[in-house]
């Protein structure tokens, strides 16, 4: 019996190298647990049709001396990431049965290491929640305590990993969406400086926010994947240059800045399992202080402006002729009102609308280009932050996951659960959520560590040097 | 502090935004994103107070990057693949209703 529980990206590859198991009987052991909990947690909407041919490939490489560290390794994929000749319908009616033509970056390169895709996780519907309970296919439960969401977007991808479900999986993140989740269920979500993953084959929602993001247990298992994943593509004209990973510098202590005024808002029994994280780095040595960083204040405001503004500049695609969902209309214009009036969940439409809102004539200087300014004005701020401070540290989300249903019917309680984290998108910078603890009622508690751009490998530092 | 009147989305505002937005409503839906778009404007309504200097430059690192004018891909390359994603085709062709009246 493989200890799925407490495996590891490194421990698999060596025990699949010594022949103690077969990549066959790992996949094999994935996939009894996605049966035994699939349909109660509801993690994955369809399985991939080409798992047994890629276990095959990947035994061969072990067997010809050419496997890497991912190889034979099981991972889930967000609904929004394309893989060529699969359903990948992201989350929503409009694409339920749509067939991706083409692959990812990241998905062509994982699986050129040897990667196995298990299958299409649950997602809140192109992107946009934080719950997954706007997914068109039901909610992703989370795996410590099934009455409560998963978090989102990446509820799938989060729970895949929790649950053992799959090894590591891919996730994206735009305003926290793998950092919310990983909180909400106690594993860890890593969100990279932007543009330093190619973002081709990831349906874009906010395109100048968007990251593809891995999620895992250890925090060397997201090393080994992001890694595998990053660098210049020339399908994705926003990534990096390789040479800015080529020189990572580490510290042997980092000092750490605490937003307190901010961080007080949260919950009580959030509080209190942060303040006890914080305490434990003090412990190890690093130096942590609390600041006021007061433009992070208008952070939700100027996402909830921008984001609508791209998202319904993106999903203009979505139209009932080349691909998806079609509900033929009187006319061409009638097509496409019913075809996205009926294809689209309510959390797309209202983005849709309040993009167009702010993106109109009359208004688009005092939200479009006012936020646009503030976006820059969080950047040079942030700029003085790193200056002096290596990290910007808060709880990941302000309260623990919410009971399925209890968002009810007001947009904002779900926008608020990102007020910690769509910073790092907005201003572009690398943010990581590691599991910080439990609540007394064993609930997870993530803390968010924010560096400086391209300063990647130092949230990797930090937790490793924390036990992660 | 500048004051600013909170914005309304009155449903006549949200069926203007959804004919633009090319998104078929229902009367019920209508009503409940009129009293959504308004809370959330509300909340982002906070950024009109804000004062910005007027020479806050944005940071393009590129613009309109290009590849070479050349060969791509082999012709008809993934064709069938993205044919059959077509809900509506014929001869390799897209079909599309008319967008011009004969009246």
């Amino acid at each position: 019996m493989i200890d799925l529980e407490h495996l590891t990206i490194t421990n698999a590859h060596n025990a699949l190298s010594r022949g103690e198991y077969t990549v066959r009987e790992l996949v094999d052991a994935y996939r009894a647990e996605i049966e035994k909990k699939n349909t109660d947690l509801n993690v994955y909407t369809s399985l991939f049709t080409d798992i047994d041919e890629r276990v095959a490939i990947a035994q061969e490489m072990f067997t010809q001396g050419t496997a890497t560290l991912l190889t034979g390794i099981p991972l889930a994929l967000k609904s929004i990431i394309a893989k060529k000749g699969q359903v990948t319908n992201a989350s929503s009616k409009i694409l339920e049965h749509y067939t991706a033509t083409y692959s990812a970056t990241v998905v062509e390169r994982l699986e050129q290491a040897g990667v196995i895709f298990l299958g299409s996780a649950n997602a809140d519907e192109f992107a946009m929640g934080a719950s997954t309970e706007n997914s068109a296919f039901g909610v992703t439960k989370n795996p410590v305590d099934p009455t409560r969401v998963a978090g989102g977007s990446s509820g799938g991808s989060i729970a895949a990993v929790k649950a053992n479900m799959a090894l590591a999986a891919l996730g994206t993140d735009t305003g926290g969406s793998i950092r919310e989740p990983a909180a909400f269920c106690g594993v860890i979500g890593l969100k990279s400086t932007y543009g330093a993953v190619s973002r081709y084959g990831s349906y874009p929602m906010g395109s100048s926010f968007d990251q593809i993001t891995p999620t895992a247990k250890t925090i060397e298992d997201i090393r080994i994947v992001e890694e595998a994943m990053r660098g210049e593509d020339g399908y994705d004209m926003t990534c990096l240059p390789n040479e800015v990973w080529e020189k990572e510098v580490t510290k042997k202590t980092y000092t750490i800045a605490v937003p307190k005024r901010l961080v007080d808002g949260s919950d009580e029994e959030v509080k209190k399992v942060f303040y006890a994280f914080v305490n434990r780095i003090q412990q190890e040595g690093h130096t942590v202080t609390e600041v006021d960083i007061p433009i992070l204040d208008m952070a939700l405001a100027v996402y909830y402006i921008l984001i609508p503004a791209e998202v319904s500049s993106n999903v203009a695609r979505y139209d009932g002729l080349r691909y998806g969902t079609k509900v033929p209309g009187k006319d061409l214009w009638d097509t496409y009102a019913k075809t996205r009036g009926q294809g689209f969940g309510d959390e797309v439409k209202r983005r849709i609308m309040l993009g167009t809102y702010v993106l109109s004539a009359g208004y688009a200087d005092k939200y479009y280009e006012k936020a646009l300014a503030l976006r820059e004005e969080l950047k040079s701020e942030l700029k003085k932050v790193f200056a002096t401070y290596d990290f910007i540290l808060t709880p990941t989300a302000p309260s623990v996951a919410p009971k399925i249903g209890s968002l009810g019917d007001d947009p904002l309680k779900e926008y608020l659960l990102d007020v910690f984290t769509v910073t790092a998108n907005t201003a572009g910078i690398p943010a990581l959520s590691l599991p910080a603890g439990n609540t007394e009622e064993h609930l997870p508690v993530g803390a968010q560590f924010m560096a400086a751009w391209e300063k990647d490998n130092q949230l990797i530092d930090i937790a490793k040097k924390l036990g992660f | 502090m500048i004051n600013v009147q909170p914005t309304v989305i009155r449903e006549a505002d949200v069926r203007h935004l959804a004919r633009l937005a090319q998104l078929d409503l229902s009367d019920a839906e209508v009503t409940k994103f009129s009293t959504q778009l308004t809370s959330i404007l509300q909340y982002v309504d906070r950024v009109k107070g804000v004062e910005i200097s007027d020479d806050v430059k944005r940071d393009f690192r590129k613009i309109n990057v290009f590849r070479e004018d050349d060969h791509a891909h082999e012709a008809g390359e993934d064709r069938e693949a993205i044919l059959a994603e077509m809900p509506q085709c014929e001869d390799n062709m897209l079909i599309v209703q008319k967008i011009l009246s004969t009246d």
